[in-house]
C-alpha cells in the first residue's frame, strides 16, 4: 500500500484518502474514548497524577465579588476569619471524605462547617468551585449561573471567607474554592443558609452541636502536575480535528486538479461542522461552580 | 455545557441538512451516510470527552 495513499485520493480510483475514510473516523472516536479510559485508569492507580495547577488567590477572588457587588450598588463585604476558617474546613472535608456537593456523604451540612468554626450567623450562604485556572474565571462563573450570583449578591450579607484548597478528588488532583457568606444581624426568623438558590433554614438544635475543630489549609505552593487531562483531552481533539479538516481541503484539491468528479458526501458541510467543533473546543473549560 | 447544546444543535442541522441534500440530488448511499453520522458522532465525543 502506498504511503501517499494514506494522504491523498488513489491516482487510479480516485478513492478517497484512507485517514479520512469512514473506518479512520471511527478510529479517532475510539483513540479518544481509549484517552478518557486511560485518564479514569491513571487517576484509579495513580492519585494526583493527573489533575490541574490553579493559580487562584484568595484575596484577589474577595476583591472580585466585592466588584461584582459594587456594580450593583451593594456594599462590600468583609473578610472574617471565622468565615475563612469554615471555609478552609469546608474543603478540607470534602478531600478527606471526596465529594463534590454542599452537603457530604456522612451527613455535615454547610451550616456545620459555619457554626462549627464559631461564627454564629442569622443568614448565611455557600458557594463552591473547582478546576479554574484563574481568580477571575471563578468569579465569572459565578455571575454567569442565576443562583450563585443571586447568592454572591445578596444584600444581606456582611463578611465573607474563602478558601483555596489543593488536594486529590476522585484520584486528580483539583483545587477548591469555598466562598462563604453570613451575617450576624437579625434579618430571618430563624437562622437559614442559601445554597444553590435555596434558602434552608437551620434546625434550632444547632446551637447545641459541639464546635468543629478548626485548623486551616496548608497552602505551600503545589507540587507540579505531571499532565492536565483537560489540556491533553483538547490538544488531542485540535489534533484530529485539524488532521481531518487539512485532508479534505486536499482531497478537493487534488480532485480538481485531475478534474474528476466523485460521488461524495458534501464537504463543506463537514468543515462547517469541524469549525464548529474548534470553536466549542476553545470556549469550553474544566471549571465547574457548584 | 451551553457549548454542547451548541454544538448538539449543529450536529442535529448538520444531519438534517445532509439527508435532505443527498435525497434530493438521490446521491443518499450507505457509506455516505456513514460517513455524515461518524463525524457528527465524532465531535460529539470530542467534545464531551473534554467537558465531563
Amino acid at each position: 500500500m502506498a504511503w501517499h495513499n494514506w494522504f491523498i485520493p488513489h491516482k487510479d480510483t480516485h478513492k478517497k484518502a484512507h485517514l479520512i475514510s469512514w473506518e479512520a473516523l471511527l478510529i479517532y472516536g475510539l483513540f479518544f474514548i481509549l484517552l478518557q479510559v486511560s485518564f479514569s485508569i491513571v487517576s484509579y492507580t495513580k492519585p494526583g497524577v493527573l489533575g490541574i495547577s490553579a493559580n487562584l488567590d484568595q484575596k484577589k477572588l474577595i476583591e472580585l465579588t466585592n466588584k461584582e457587588r459594587e456594580k450593583k450598588g451593594l456594599p462590600a463585604v468583609v473578610e472574617n476569619e471565622v468565615l475563612d476558617k469554615a471555609a478552609a474546613l469546608k474543603a478540607q472535608n470534602m478531600f478527606a471524605e471526596n465529594y463534590w456537593a454542599h452537603f457530604a456523604p456522612s451527613g455535615k451540612t454547610p451550616w456545620d462547617f459555619i457554626s462549627g468554626a464559631g461564627y454564629k450567623f442569622t443568614f448565611a450562604g455557600e458557594n463552591l468551585a473547582k478546576n479554574f485556572y484563574s481568580s477571575d474565571e471563578v468569579v465569572a462563573a459565578w455571575m454567569a449561573s442565576p443562583t450563585h450570583r443571586d447568592n454572591l449578591l445578596n444584600s444581606n450579607y456582611k463578611d465573607i471567607g474563602i478558601a483555596v484548597a489543593e488536594g486529590t478528588l476522585n484520584g486528580q488532583k483539583t483545587t477548591l474554592v469555598v466562598q462563604e457568606f453570613g451575617t450576624t444581624e437579625y434579618v430571618a426568623q430563624r437562622p437559614s443558609v442559601q445554597v444553590q438558590g435555596k434558602n434552608l433554614v437551620v434546625p434550632p438544635d444547632l446551637a447545641d452541636k459541639p464546635q468543629l475543630a478548626v485548623s486551616t489549609i496548608q497552602t505551600n505552593s503545589p507540587e507540579k502536575t505531571l499532565l492536565d487531562p483537560f489540556k491533553l483531552s483538547k490538544f488531542a481533539g485540535y489534533s484530529i480535528i485539524s488532521i481531518i479538516a487539512v485532508l479534505l481541503a486536499l482531497d478537493i484539491w487534488v480532485l480538481r486538479r485531475r478534474g474528476v468528479f466523485r460521488l461524495s458526501s458534501h464537504y463543506l458541510a463537514h468543515m462547517a461542522l469541524l469549525s464548529l467543533a474548534a470553536g466549542s473546543l476553545f470556549l469550553a473549560t474544566p471549571g465547574v461552580v457548584l | 455545557m451551553m457549548v454542547l447544546k451548541i454544538l448538539g444543535l449543529g450536529v442535529i442541522i448538520y444531519l438534517i441538512w445532509a439527508l435532505i441534500h443527498h435525497k434530493k440530488t438521490k446521491s443518499l448511499t450507505y457509506d455516505i451516510f456513514l460517513e455524515y453520522f461518524l463525524t457528527a458522532t465524532l465531535v460529539l465525543i470530542l467534545l464531551m470527552g473534554v467537558l465531563i
